[in-house]
């Protein structure tokens, strides 16, 4: 025979948040006992809730998420102070490496013009930091450089990526927001890219990045940007030059 | 060897960083890719991580500020404007009517809303999470006693409201 008293008890302890988590397990289990007496009864639906909650899980499988992570990634390095002259050396520097790696196709690099070990690590660097100018509170001609020098990286990972996503996504200056579309549209390839390509369109409010979303979807021919774009037409303050185009482009890419 | 610690540490709370991006940002698209950026995020702090005292700690603090970053973003709030109807009062029906066709699950969740965040956020890291008041410290910067007392009060008011609801609409 239970004795009810002890888990009134333990209850008590419960709302004053004395108990431990240990207790609190113990507790939960006491009610869902099936001869509870009727003053407890809806404490044992109250604090039933949380068991349901639990049973959420990630959609994304562990798989999913190590996908990216296995990627070649740049070392974290941390950067204090952002100089002109370091973004403009890092900018150079980039497109001195992306040229030298970009010549004669992707893949196609004579051995001897291959860059040095030494060539690659500052190429990861300089990679790094473009990926703590776009995350970290940067100025806006900052970010802005750092889009621009992300567009033309020649070894752009899924870091990288996810920055310029973000940046996409949440930057607050117009013009990052336009820098960061062009960018990823130089990585069209990547699924992931892609796909938040279609997802900004719910989330931009500008008509000027609300456009370059829908040339740039329209001219990759993405049939999975329509239902974003039909979604689109049923915002009232749609500008009508913006409804305009989505019309044209769901019409040439259904 | 990296890639094995991050394995076995940080990827099985995967499904806690998702229930907590999914309780602050309210919308299973955007807790998704808040969990693949924090992932990512993590993968670049993972030699931080090995010195951590608690990673999984570590992870749902560095998620909850990546939720709060996107929540904070003018264009996100716009967008909450439209997605957010679900999770308000319609207007059309009444706390009392809409409770009726609730569960009682349902209901407690709908309670839990018109608590302080604060206390929210306690409940979800408690309750649901079931972390230790010294992780639930980590986590927030609160101090243990002031944990304790926010938690009680969350769960006093939500008991007493519920009563309150269970007796009107006859749940009890």
């Amino acid at each position: 025979m239970r004795n009810w008293d002890n888990v009134r008890e333990l209850l008590e302890r419960y709302y004053e948040g004395e108990t431990t988590v240990a207790e609190e397990q113990q507790l939960r289990q006491l009610l869902q006992e099936p001869a509870l007496p009727p003053d407890l009864q809806a404490e044992a639906r109250l604090l039933h809730w949380p068991l349901a909650e639990r049973q959420i899980q990630s959609p994304l499988s562990a798989e999913a998420l190590m996908a990216p992570l296995a990627l070649p990634a740049a070392e974290p390095k941390v950067r204090l102070l952002w100089g002109w002259a370091w973004q403009v050396a890092a900018a150079v520097s980039l497109l001195v490496v992306g040229f030298a790696l970009g010549r004669g196709g992707a893949g196609a690099v004579p051995a001897e013009e291959q860059p040095t070990a030494t060539e690659l690590t500052a190429l990861r660097q300089e990679l790094s930091e473009l990926k703590g100018l776009l995350q970290a509170g940067a100025t806006t001609g900052q970010r802005l450089q750092a889009v621009t020098v992300a567009a033309t990286t020649p070894q752009a990972d899924a870091e990288l990526l996810m920055a310029l996503i973000h940046t996409l996504h949440f930057d607050e200056n117009v013009n990052v927001r336009l820098a960061a579309v062009e960018a990823l549209m130089n990585y069209q390839q990547h699924p992931q890219v892609r796909r938040a390509l279609i997802h900004s369109l719910g989330i931009q409010t500008d008509p000027n990045v609300q456009l370059a979303l829908i040339h740039g979807l329209t001219r990759l021919g993405e049939k999975e940007a329509v239902p974003q774009l039909q979604k689109m037409l049923q915002d009232e303050e749609l500008q009508q030059v913006v409804r305009q185009q989505v019309n044209e482009s769901i019409s040439l890419l259904i | 060897m990296e890639l094995e610690y991050f394995r076995t540490t940080v990827l099985p709370a995967r499904n806690r960083l998702y229930r907590v991006a999914l309780w602050m940002l309210k919308d299973s698209a955007e807790a998704e890719d808040a969990l693949q950026e924090g992932m990512l995020r993590l993968w670049v702090y993972r030699q931080k991580l090995m010195l951590c005292s608690n990673v999984e700690a570590f992870a749902v603090r560095t998620v909850r500020n990546l939720c709060l970053d996107r929540l904070k973003s003018k264009q996100y709030k716009g967008r909450q404007g439209l997605e957010g109807l679900e999770y308000t009062d319609s207007g059309q029906a009444s706390p009392h009517q809409q409770a009726e066709q609730e569960d009682h699950e349902a209901v407690i969740r709908r309670l839990m809303l018109g608590l302080p965040e604060q206390q929210q956020w306690l409940l979800q890291l408690r309750e649901v999470e079931e972390l230790s008041y010294e992780e639930i410290e980590e986590i927030t910067g609160m101090q243990i006693n002031a944990i304790r007392v926010a938690l009680s009060r969350a769960r006093k008011t939500l008991r007493e409201q519920f009563l309150k609801v269970s007796s009107y609409e006859k749940l009890g």
